[in-house]
């Protein structure tokens, strides 16, 4: 019996750390170029996800302050250029960098080579898109993994074609999963009367104050993910705010959730 | 003297800085007033928002719908809200192409989001083309970016509650004012008679129930007695159905309180669903499951509608239903009830109706006829 729990106990360990190793984008915190500044710099403002976990996706908008915002994917990246921080900004962009992933360097975005659509997995999307600096490792890379050579001004374009559909994507895996795993985690875990007192303009400086003030006890990134998304999203209704006249978005998270269904039934 | 003097000074600065203004935007400003001779304009005003067509001309839309009818809007925001109450009547979208000043497919026009260009209707603005080539012209010119239709619809969408609160504090200084002129200059009558705001516009108007008025008095009166005094007026009929603020359409989405005439219900034994109108009642009822329902039909414990002429809440069981008529609710062509079956028929004669329904005789087919 007892042999049979450290088995288990082994077993869970072996499985979180292959579902590390095995998530693509990843690199470990101390490679990751942070080029945002502050005690938030560690999450995309967009989202609130750790960029070190996604860094293989990650942008960042360089404005003429000197500034950087550093986000997850091009699709923060889209969602703030088109509706929302930086939308009447753009005449303050300086310049937008990629992540090129043969080096992990931060490079030039609109002189980088994008492969859209491979088959390695995509950050907030159902399309991957991962940048490289050559054009002959960009072509490489679609060789061996599928996809399409672009670049970025067609990679954007496809980032905002595929927005309603990868938002239906995330909410339906929010609503299935995160808000619900965060409400729990709030409700056993945290000091709401502290949290009230929060004021953020982003998820990941909400985030970043959840983390410092230890208003939830110690947490892992994802439980702290959870519980951000539950408080931005749902208590303070960010998610209905911006989406909840948004039918198209509801119709294809029904959409995904029933693909969802069907794949595990098929199991 | 020294006040006046001082007061003169102020008032020349003033008008020396707004003449530097002006000139140094002149070169790059977007007017959407029509410039062409001959608008094309089904009607003076916006069917959402009663506001002057050929003001925004350059951002008119006009859908045409399955039923017959036809509507035009000021600027994509007015379309996005009435979006739901038409997408699936649509038959043909079309938007001026802000250039040539002609309507044009909607579904393939280019449009230059996020621009310097200012609009009247909304704080981010959305100019169509419908050549790729001039859409191109004018990102050199006032910045943005190209966008498709469905995307574009979609930051539109997206905007509503944004723009709403933008125009807010303007639009409760105009409620104040409407209700001056409507205290002052108006006859006394109902402004729950009609369908829309337009309607009532169009009808103050034409009657001159305001005498003679200015074209932006008999618009903020008509704002003032379609969004503040018609629901004040319903509140005092007692026998009108209560509809929960929040209460939403489940077949359509709407908020069912903006549409106090039409309110419709269906009771269940646990709760009640709120309609803008029968016929999306009639299309929940026979086929629940259809808009993410359990119910099922015979569940339904209750029916409770509004009579067009008195709006009190009565049965809907025994109400008689005119189908086909030339008075449209918020989602088109309706069954519109009446408790007695006189008033159903003055109304049938009187609106061109069809017919005069009982509850049994509607069928799901006669519904969905209503939509073509």
């Amino acid at each position: 019996m007892k042999l049979f729990k450290m088995a288990m106990v082994a077993m869970v360990f072996t499985l979180t750390g292959a579902y590390a190793q095995e998530m693509f984008q990843s690199v470990p915190e101390k490679e990751a170029t942070l080029l945002q500044k502050g005690e938030d710099k560690l999450y995309c403002p967009n989202c609130g996800m750790n960029l070190p976990k996604y860094y293989k996706t990650s942008h960042a908008v360089e404005l003429t302050d000197g500034t950087h915002r550093q986000y997850c994917s091009i699709h923060c990246l889209t969602e703030e250029m088109e509706m929302g921080y930086l939308r009447d900004k753009k005449e303050n962009i300086k310049s937008i960098k990629v992540v090129d992933i043969s080096s992990n360097q931060f490079v030039d975005a609109k002189k980088a080579f994008y492969v859209v659509g491979s088959s390695k997995p995509g950050t907030m999307t159902m399309t991957s898109k991962y940048a490289f600096r050559q054009k002959a490792q960009a072509e490489d890379f679609a060789a061996k993994n599928g996809g399409t050579v672009m670049d970025f001004n067609e990679t954007y374009k496809a980032a905002v074609n595929d927005f309603t559909k990868d938002m239906g994507m995330l909410l339906a895996m929010k609503s299935s999963k995160m808000w619900k795993m965060g409400e729990k985690l709030y409700n056993e875990k945290c000091d709401k009367a502290k949290i009230d007192t929060f004021h953020a303009h982003n998820i990941g400086t909400m985030k970043t104050m959840i983390r410092d003030s230890k208003a939830c006890g110690e947490l892992d990134d994802m439980q702290l993910q959870a519980i951000s998304l539950h408080i931005w999203d749902q208590k303070l209704g960010n998610f209905e705010k911006q989406y909840g006249e948004n039918k198209e978005i509801k119709a294809n998270a029904e959409m995904f959730k029933k693909k969802m269904m069907e794949q595990n039934g098929n199991k | 003297m020294a006040i006046n003097n001082f007061s003169f000074k102020v008032a020349a600065v003033f008008t020396a800085a707004t003449l530097l203004f002006t000139l140094s935007l002149g070169a790059k400003t977007f007017k959407e007033r029509v410039t062409g001779k001959s608008p094309v304009l089904v009607q003076k005003w916006c069917s959402v928002s009663a506001e002057e067509l050929a003001d925004t001309y350059k951002t008119n839309y006009m859908a045409k719908l399955t039923d017959g009818q036809t509507k035009q809007y000021a600027a994509l925001r007015f379309l996005a809200e009435d979006y739901d109450a038409i997408k699936t009547r649509i038959k043909e979208l079309l938007v001026v192409d802000a250039k040539h000043e002609k309507f044009v497919n909607a579904l393939t026009a280019h449009y230059v989001v996020n621009s310097k260009a200012k609009t009247t209707y909304s704080k981010f603005s959305k100019i169509a083309f419908e050549n790729e080539a001039d859409a191109k012209d004018f990102v050199k010119e006032f910045g943005g970016d190209i966008r498709d239709f469905d995307f574009t619809l979609y930051l539109a969408i997206k905007d509503l509650d944004l723009d709403r609160e933008f125009f807010k504090t303007k639009q409760e200084k105009l409620y104040k004012k409407g209700e001056k002129i409507f205290e002052k200059l108006c006859e006394k009558f109902d402004p729950n008679q009609y369908g829309s705001l337009l309607d009532l516009k169009m009808d103050i108007d034409k009657k001159k129930r305001c005498g003679r008025l200015s074209a932006d008095n008999l618009h903020t009166v008509s704002v003032y007695l379609w969004e503040v005094k018609r629901f004040g007026d319903l509140v005092q009929n007692k026998n009108i159905m209560q509809v929960p603020d929040k209460a939403k359409c489940p077949v359509c989405g709407m908020f069912v309180s903006k549409y106090p005439k039409w309110a419709a219900k269906i009771v269940t034994k646990g709760h009640t669903h709120y309609f803008d109108g029968v016929k999306d009642l009639m299309k929940f009822y026979f086929a629940p499951s259809k808009f993410g329902s359990s119910h099922t039909t015979e569940e339904f414990e209750e029916i409770r509608v509004t009579d067009y002429y008195t709006q009190n809440e009565i049965d809907g069981k025994k109400a008689f239903y005119v189908a086909h008529s030339n008075v449209f609710g918020p989602m088109g062509n309706e069954l519109i009830p009446f408790e007695n079956e006189k008033d159903a028929n003055v109304f049938l004669k009187e609106h061109n109706g069809k017919a005069v329904l009982r509850f049994n005789e509607i069928t799901e087919a006669k519904v969905y006829e209503l939509d073509n």
